[in-house]
């Protein structure tokens, strides 16, 4: 309903006003603060790009292809003519393998952001997985079954119990001298298994394991379940009677009616990925073996809370805010065109 | 067709059950945990991780222990406070907002939600500084108020309300509308409900919110009377040791009004009640 | 309408119980009130005898504390200070330095000065001089933390070992590790030789003592002392990464998983308590140069710039750091007050020996150095140090990497000096 601003700002003046002032107020001054160095103590000082410089910095060793840049350079400003999709895409992934190639040689000043950027994205690719188990979870404890109330809240429950206390079980689990995993493993396949929180190859899949458990029954799947509820009984029954199997009827049915929530979660998912993976590595690993689980909302804690760097803190919330901004834009732009309102 | 359904459900139903047990495992180690006298190690050292899960002795006095050492219920009171007026506060706000931003139609309308989009991109943790200078200016640290105001009008929750306010066709609006209504009588009485499930989650999710924060309240809390049971939580924990079963027997306590709500809201997220007025 | 009633009364309802419950404005009493910051838990609990006693002597001073356990103990402090929130006195432990780097406290010096006999003559002058920053004293210790090796001798018997004497080498040490991890099986493992992080005297604990910001990282020395951590590591005779071991640190000891192990002050209760083996305490190894040097840190507490009652917080701050406030933590800490060091070593009883052994090292203390980005360096040193365990990086890489972020850290410590 089209309505003239007067009409409207009413009804957004009570939420508008709490979140400018505890909302907006504070990011403008934090971003503010990406550009100054602060200890907390004396007033902030003015560094200009400092921050940023000294997060993003690095020296070109002698052996950077020029040329690897110049690829990237070309294919993405190719990409920008009017081309069939999946010639863009290949483009565009072109240009990011060929500055993936040029920017593996440099030496940044400060490799741990930039580990801790790797990690973010390794750790999200955990998210899809998570969205289809959460899913497929609301499907099966939508049926009427007998017990799923008692299911629902048993599967709920992981993601409620946070706090050191199950961190500290889940180090244990995954103690790989004589943790129950290693066991398990040691019973099935008669060796031992990743050294899981010790190794840096394991230790992410490790927190993502973590992670799916205590997720995967959480705020996703009460949304989905939400979502199913929208779904007539009537209009499956139809399907099933017009001879639709039970994938076409996932596929055609459940997958368009649950869309504007996938589509909700996704957003979300993406926004909380890229600002997650930080209770973990705050009580299990401490972000190691060697930063292999350190998430950029891990560094920007221990910049913060632990040597109270806020000026870097805040400049590196920015580029974060940043790639998130960026993110998210192509979501709604991608995702976006195939949510199905009712 | 009949047999076959019922074989997949009660395949269905040892699935589901298996997974159950996979992922009460920990709950059921937390209760076992609990029970363990506070002077005696807690990870199991058995010769497998099951042997001796459970204590011989159940030292049920580490519930009462928990009400003894420090002032518990207190905190639980706080805590049931702020997080049930916080979250009808964020219903309030957020489904009024979410209305203006799904329903209505006026200009800034996108740029403004996209301002309310990426607030949720920046990090809390780089915000909690500045906003807690501008409650200590406004003199409100250290009081129920710093601990209920900010998290009151919630980004999320307008977005989350927003989705599902989409979804209702418009037609029922335009009925509305014909018979009537003003703006403010279509949120009320076509919007609003409607959207029972969607309050339902949005509540929960703002209940669970609140309930869970630990940074935020440990910055905005001095005083031990206004203390929220996570930061409770903290006074088992010594500066080099901590005292685990009691720890978990408070954790435990402090998940029960969770379970609660969990079994009383799921009537209303998933109960008979249809998000959007017609079907099909 | 029935729902909009129901709202509106809850909504009511909620907003009687606030205001009820809003906290009722603190009586300001005419006399002195000082707010005192600590980490809670046993702390708290000493300061409660210990204050009753403060308030029978010194009625017109109030004393109110606020406690703030857990790991955000200093995040607490600092967002107070910052806030301008009221804190008169607060503890501070090993990020004593980020406070004192502030200019967040206050030099104690003329207020000990003026005393006749000084309180500083009874405590141990060398635990004394590291809370001297820039010329002030901007606190004052009542314990010492000392770390030590634990050894656990019926294991070691078990596992057919000879037990280590008190005068042994790093040499003798890493050995004996080895040898206990070779023993390993499946019946009875043995995760790790020795239950620490890295050979101590710390690699990074030598290179900042090194006066004038220089480091000896990038040395031949340091390259040595690197590998031989890295090749431990990788044996897992050594713990192999850190943030494995931290509250539940010495639950493997205690199921006689790891024979070696070290431990602090704060340790010996909790051994007494639940030890069910023989086991006994060990200064740390001689080291390569034939030093012997001890980690330790203190605990104290300081007096705030920002305290309107500076007397009355000097009061406070002496009463605890008094011996009766000492003795309530001895448990936890070696006393200060060098007269209490017979009443610490008594408390151990049968293990009397072995609090003896703390006491010993008070000569040999080698803290880690208080400069203002402790934390940060730190972590600085643990990354590439583990970079290089891992086999990621080459050891004189990790090395000069190392190396050039601490001078990166440095300097921006000393820009931020300058005006």
């Amino acid at each position: 309903m089209k309505v003239s601003r007067w009409i409207a700002l009413p009804f957004l003046l009570p939420n508008l006003l709490g979140f400018l002032a505890f909302t907006f107020l504070p990011i403008l001054a934090s971003l503010a603060l990406a550009f100054c160095s602060w200890d907390l103590f004396s007033p902030p000082q003015w560094v200009g790009f400092g921050n940023l410089s000294d997060l993003l910095g690095f020296t070109l060793p002698e052996k950077a292809n020029g040329w690897l840049l110049l690829v990237a350079g070309i294919s993405a400003a190719v990409a920008f003519a009017p081309l069939p999709r999946w010639w863009r895409l290949g483009l565009i992934s072109l240009s990011v393998m060929a500055l993936w190639g040029f920017f593996r040689e440099i030496e940044p000043h400060y490799p741990r952001f930039w580990q801790s950027l790797g990690n973010t994205f390794f750790l999200m690719l955990g998210l899809p997985v998570s969205m289809l188990g959460s899913l497929v979870l609301a499907m099966a404890l939508n049926r009427t079954l007998y017990g799923n109330r008692f299911f629902r809240l048993i599967y709920f429950l992981p993601s409620m119990v946070g706090g050191v206390g199950i961190y500290l079980l889940w180090k244990w689990i995954f103690n790989p001298d004589y943790g129950p995993l290693q066991q398990l493993f040691l019973f099935l396949s008669g060796h031992d298994g990743p050294r899981w929180l010790e190794s840096v190859l394991w230790v992410k899949p490790a927190l993502m394991l973590m992670g799916f458990w205590g997720s995967v029954g959480g705020t996703n799947m009460i949304l989905y379940l939400a979502a199913l509820q929208n779904i007539s009984p009537e209009l499956v029954e139809a399907a099933r009677i017009d001879g639709a199997g039970p994938w076409q009827r996932f596929r055609h049915i459940v997958l368009p009616m649950v869309s504007s929530t996938s589509f909700f979660i996704l957003i979300m998912g993406v926004i909380h990925g890229f600002q997650g993976g930080f209770d973990a590595a705050y009580v299990m690993t401490r972000g190691g073996p060697a930063g292999a689980s350190t998430t950029t909302s891990y560094f920007i804690y221990e910049n913060a809370f632990g040597w109270y760097e806020m000026g870097r803190a805040s400049a590196a919330s920015l580029l974060l805010f940043a790639l998130v901004m960026i993110f998210t834009w192509l979501n709604w732009r991608m995702a976006g065109e195939k949510v199905h309102y009712a | 067709m009949p047999e076959k359904n019922r074989w997949s459900r009660v395949i269905l139903w040892l699935a589901l059950l298996a997974g159950g047990l996979v992922m009460m495992f920990p709950l059921i180690w937390m209760v076992a945990t609990s029970l363990k006298s506070p002077d005696g190690g807690i990870f199991p050292t058995g010769s497998h991780p099951f042997a001796d899960l459970f204590p011989e002795v159940l030292h049920w006095e580490n519930y009462a222990e928990v009400f003894r050492k420090v002032s518990f219920a207190r905190y639980y009171l706080n805590s049931l406070m702020v997080a049930a007026i916080v979250t009808l506060g964020q219903l309030m706000t957020c489904s009024l907002a979410a209305y203006a931003f799904s329903r209505l139609r006026f200009s800034g309308r996108d740029p403004l939600f996209f301002c309310y989009l990426g607030t949720l991109m920046v990090p809390g943790t780089v915000t909690l500084i500045p906003t807690f200078v501008l409650l200590a200016s406004a003199g409100l640290v250290d009081s129920y108020w710093a601990l209920i105001l900010p998290p009151m009008f919630s980004a999320y929750g307008t977005f989350l309300l927003r989705q599902f306010f989409m979804g209702i066709p418009v037609e029922l609006e335009e009925a509305a509308m014909v018979d009537g209504c003003s703006v403010f009588g279509i949120y009320w009485r076509v919007i609003l409900p409607l959207s029972g499930p969607a309050l339902a989650t949005l509540g929960i999710f703002a209940f669970l919110g609140n309930w869970q924060s630990l940074l935020y309240p440990l910055v905005m809390i001095h005083s031990d009377s206004l203390k929220t049971l996570p930061l409770g939580l903290l006074n088992f924990v010594d500066l080099h040791a901590a005292d685990w079963p009691r720890l978990m027997a408070a954790s435990l306590l402090s998940i029960i009004p969770i379970i609660l709500i969990f079994l009383f809201g799921q009537r209303y997220f998933v109960g008979g009640i249809r998000l959007g007025g017609v079907k099909g | 309408m029935r729902r909009s009633r129901l709202l509106l009364f809850l909504f009511g309802a909620l907003t009687l119980v606030l205001a009820a419950c809003q906290k009722q404005a603190r009586t300001q009493a005419d006399g002195v009130e000082l707010v005192l910051l600590t980490p809670g838990g046993r702390i708290a609990q000493a300061l409660e005898v210990s204050l009753e006693s403060f308030r029978r002597e010194h009625p017109q001073i109030a004393v109110r504390t606020i406690a703030s356990p857990g790991r955000d103990y200093y995040t607490k402090g600092l967002t107070m200070l910052a806030g301008r929130a009221q804190v008169d006195l607060l503890w501070l432990g090993m990020g004593f330095g980020m406070f004192a780097d502030r200019g967040a406290l206050l030099d104690l010096a003329p207020y000990a000065g003026k005393e006749r006999p000084s309180v500083l003559e009874s405590l141990t002058p060398e635990v004394v001089a590291w809370y001297r920053y820039r010329g002030a004293l901007l606190g004052l210790p009542y314990g010492v933390d000392i770390q030590a090796v634990v050894c656990n001798d019926s294991l070691l018997e078990e596992l057919g070992l000879a037990l280590p004497q008190a005068d042994w080498s790093v040499e003798e040490m890493i050995a004996l590790g080895r040898a206990a991890k070779a023993t390993s099986s499946p019946e009875r493992p043995i995760p790790y030789g020795i239950g620490m992080e890295e050979l101590r005297p710390a690699l990074f604990g030598l290179a900042l003592l090194e006066e004038g910001g220089r480091f000896g990282l990038a040395s031949p020395e340091g390259e040595a002392w690197l590998k031989l951590n890295s090749e431990l590591a990788r044996e897992r005779v050594l713990l192999r990464s850190a943030g494995q071991g931290d509250l539940d640190r010495l639950s493997e000891f205690f199921a006689q998983r790891i024979a070696l192990m070290e431990v602090f002050t704060w340790d010996l209760p909790i051994l007494q308590q639940r030890a069910d083996f023989r086991w006994r305490l060990l200064p740390p190894p001689r080291g390569p140069r034939g030093d012997r040097g001890a980690w330790a840190s203190s605990s104290g507490f300081s007096i705030t710039k920002a305290t309107r009652h500076p007397e009355a917080a000097w009061l406070l701050l002496r009463h605890l750091i008094g011996s009766d406030f000492q003795k309530a933590l001895m448990e936890q800490t070696v006393p200060t007050d060098r007269s209490l060091h017979d009443a610490y070593i008594a408390q151990g009883g049968e293990h009397a020996r072995d609090y003896a052994v703390m006491t010993s090292l008070l000569p040999v203390l080698r803290p880690d150095p208080r400069v203002a980005q402790q934390d940060e360096l730190l972590s600085e040193w643990i990354y590439w140090r583990e970079r290089a365990h891992q086999g990621q990086r080459s050891i004189p890489d990790a090395l000069a990497q190392a190396q050039a972020r601490f001078e990166r850290i440095l300097q921006r410590g000393r820009r931020e000096e300058k005006p």
